[in-house]
């Protein structure tokens, strides 16, 4: 399997068939971070689409010596911050229009289902929910931490902070979760 | 260390991310602090809850959407290339139509040997500061003269 950086290379001398294979390596990763940072399925997917665009269009901008993971999700981030600037908050659509709603009736309906699937279900959906009210610069650093599985100096990387504000804001992320998911209240002070 | 301070490093202790001497603080720390210690645990709780949203694949057609995408406006790209990129792109472009215009007036393809295209090279170098629209109409000619040859090959290497 060829590696990233020969990938990257050879996309970035317009080799089409190299770009592919980079976008079957991180669509799922690219996709992830759209969902968890736009919380919305549809804007999710468009968003994933414009970031390889973009990311084609700036290939040949690169710096082979830099990370190259790290720069995608820097580009992904920025993409996905345009966009919740664009929508301005005013309409965070309700999640997911996958398989959500037929899943969940399947479960109401099946008598065998245990009690305890259905409180994961609703567990999940309040995480979402406590995520996605979440500062965007606080989602943002926790989701990329945590979900995306990026290091805090990765993180400070993709976010042009530092490795203490980044620490700062991942830590009052999980404040806030800890105060709304498990004391049942919101805490608006930090 | 002071609670405050511990707490605030936690969710690096957790992550591992913390070097040794960080480590062994916040566990001194610990050991003796049944508040702090609490702490920990409720953030592992949180940490437990996160992973309930599990990762969602992309959806089946999203690369094919974006390679038709990138394929629809393939001379926009160019376009937008920032100027390091282009500048790198320019030169070469001007490399491959020197060889090219040095093909076409000596009437031959197999010599197209290294030797050539790193004098080329050379040679094509000192233009760089040649203007964008002269350059593009002399490639753009070039490559519809010799589209044939093998060019994106040549660009790869
Ligand atoms: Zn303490």
């Amino acid at each position: 399997m060829a590696t990233d950086e020969i990938l990257v290379r050879r996309a970035q001398a317009g080799d089409m068939a190299a770009f592919g294979e980079l976008v079957g390596r991180y669509q799922d990763r690219v996709y992830g971070l759209s969902t968890r940072l736009l919380t919305c399925t549809e804007d999710a997917r468009d968003a994933a689409q414009e970031i390889f665009i973009r990311v084609f269009k700036t290939l040949p901008g690169f710096d082979l010596r830099a990370d190259f993971t790290t720069w995608l999700y820097r580009v992904a981030t920025n993409v996905c911050l345009d966009q919740l600037r664009r929508r301005h908050r005013e309409r965070l659509c309700s999640l997911p229009a996958r398989d959500e709603s037929g899943s969940q009736d399947r479960l109401q309906d099946d008598r065998a289902g245990p009690e305890e699937l259905l409180l994961d279900k609703e567990r999940q959906q309040a995480v979402r929910r406590a995520v996605a009210d979440l500062p965007d610069e606080y989602r943002v650093a926790l989701v990329l931490h945590h979900y995306q599985q990026l290091s805090y100096r990765q993180v400070a990387a993709c976010l042009d902070l530092t490795e203490k504000t980044v620490a700062t804001r991942i830590h009052r992320a999980k404040l806030r979760l800890r105060q709304r998911l498990l004391l049942g209240g919101e805490s608006d002070a930090l | 260390m002071r609670c405050s301070k511990a707490q605030e490093m936690l969710n690096r202790y957790l992550a591992g991310s913390c070097n040794p001497l960080e480590s062994e603080a916040v566990a001194g720390h610990l050991a003796g602090c049944p508040g702090c210690a609490a702490r920990l645990a409720e953030l592992k709780d949180v940490n437990e809850l996160l992973d309930l949203w599990q990762q969602e694949s992309a959806p089946e057609d999203l690369l094919q959407s974006v390679m038709q995408s990138l394929r629809r406006q393939p001379q926009r790209q160019l376009e937008e290339q920032p100027v390091a990129g282009r500048t790198a792109m320019l030169i070469r472009h001007l490399a491959v139509a020197a060889i090219l215009a040095l093909a076409f007036t000596w009437g031959a393809g197999p010599w197209l040997a290294n030797a050539e295209v790193v004098d080329a090279n050379k040679l094509v170098s000192s233009y760089a500061g040649a203007s964008d629209n002269v350059s593009k109409h002399t490639v753009s000619t070039a490559e519809r003269v010799f589209s044939k040859l093998n060019y994106e090959e040549w660009l790869r290497r």
